[in-house]
């Protein structure tokens, strides 16, 4: 039978249309891959992000480029992903925070947390641990408890500022314990620590890689950790879970 | 995370190359040592979760009144 031109390329057309995907797939990455990570180099989310870049480098002979984009609370960085072409060529690296704790607190947020982005995985998790400063002489989640309630609001908790993990930390601690303590906000993770180790404040949820130092020193007490498990860094430290404290207290994991 | 709208086959294709990644030995050691645990979560149970923590972030903002500073 004769085939007219038409036909032929009408039926052309439709095998390209089902073949593009796996084309596009095999292709991919056919140039640099831009993985955003809306946070300052050097914490443990630039070190995840740079070692995943360099193994996805390595796996597809194809580099993929780490960018930093800090400031917003990880929303800046966040929003350059949302806004950016859809083809794979832009990545978000994240922790939790722009599209949990700064979503559930911020006056406007550019970007949709569940409907600007496509979920790829979550890689891995990061627990804080509570540590308070040796000198409050307690030892047991139980014994800060108690000292908290016997002076309401005297206790004081650092974090890196408003609306970070270690002030949701302190508030959840508040709640969940029933007790009062005083919240005072610093700027940036880092003077947080310090406050806690110089007896500025009295303690602070912070990250358990961040205050194992201090703990070594002897400046800090670990008391409990937030996550379901004990840490392997902090040997005989118990979830708070299992101390007495039921709740959710640990987000999901960096992602 | 990627933009959504970002086609299914290369997102499959970026997870497929990052869950080999995180299995790499001498990569999960150097995460353990910062305390990072590499556990992996697909990306159902992944959107779950963050809409849960969303919720309770919420309500316990609302509770002790944490305002964003800007």
């Amino acid at each position: 039978m004769y085939d007219s031109p038409m036909r032929k390329l009408i039926a052309l057309l439709s095998v390209l249309a089902w073949a593009l995907p796996t084309a596009a797939q095999d292709a991919y990455p056919s140039r640099p891959v831009r993985m955003v990570l809306p946070f300052p180099a050097g914490g443990p989310l630039d070190l995840l992000g740079r070692l995943a870049a360099q193994k996805l480098s390595e796996q597809w002979g194809s580099p993929v480029v780490v960018e930093n984009i800090a400031g917003g609370t990880g929303s800046i960085g966040a929003n350059a992903v949302a806004r950016a072409t859809p083809d794979g060529y832009t990545l978000l690296v994240t922790v939790d925070i722009p599209l949990t704790m700064y979503a559930a607190i911020a006056r406007s947020l550019p970007y949709d947390p569940e409907k600007s982005f496509k979920p790829i995985a979550s890689l891995a998790r990061s627990d804080n641990g509570l540590f308070v400063n040796a000198a409050l002489g307690v030892s047991s989640v139980a014994e800060l408890v108690a000292q908290a309630r016997k002076a309401p609001g005297k206790l004081t908790f650092s974090s890196a500022g408003i609306g970070s993990p270690a002030h949701f930390g302190g508030e959840l601690f508040k709640v969940i314990a029933n007790v009062d303590m005083t919240h005072v906000p610093y700027k940036g993770a880092a003077p947080a620590m310090s406050a806690a180790v110089s007896n500025e404040v009295s303690l602070m949820f912070g990250p358990i890689a961040q205050g194992l130092p201090h703990v070594k020193s002897g400046k800090l007490r670990a008391l409990g950790v937030t996550g379901p498990d004990a840490s392997p860094l902090l040997p005989g430290v118990k979830p708070l879970v299992e101390q007495g404290f039921p709740g959710r207290w640990s987000s999901t994991p960096t992602r | 995370m990627a933009p959504a709208g970002t086609p299914d086959a290369i997102a499959d294709k970026v997870r497929a190359g990052l869950k080999q990644a995180m299995s790499d030995p001498a990569l999960r050691e150097r995460l353990s040592n910062a305390a990072i645990d590499p556990v992996w979560t697909e990306p159902a149970e992944l959107m779950k979760a963050l809409a849960e923590d969303r919720k309770r972030w919420s309500e316990l903002a609302k509770r002790a009144n944490i305002q964003s500073p800007s």
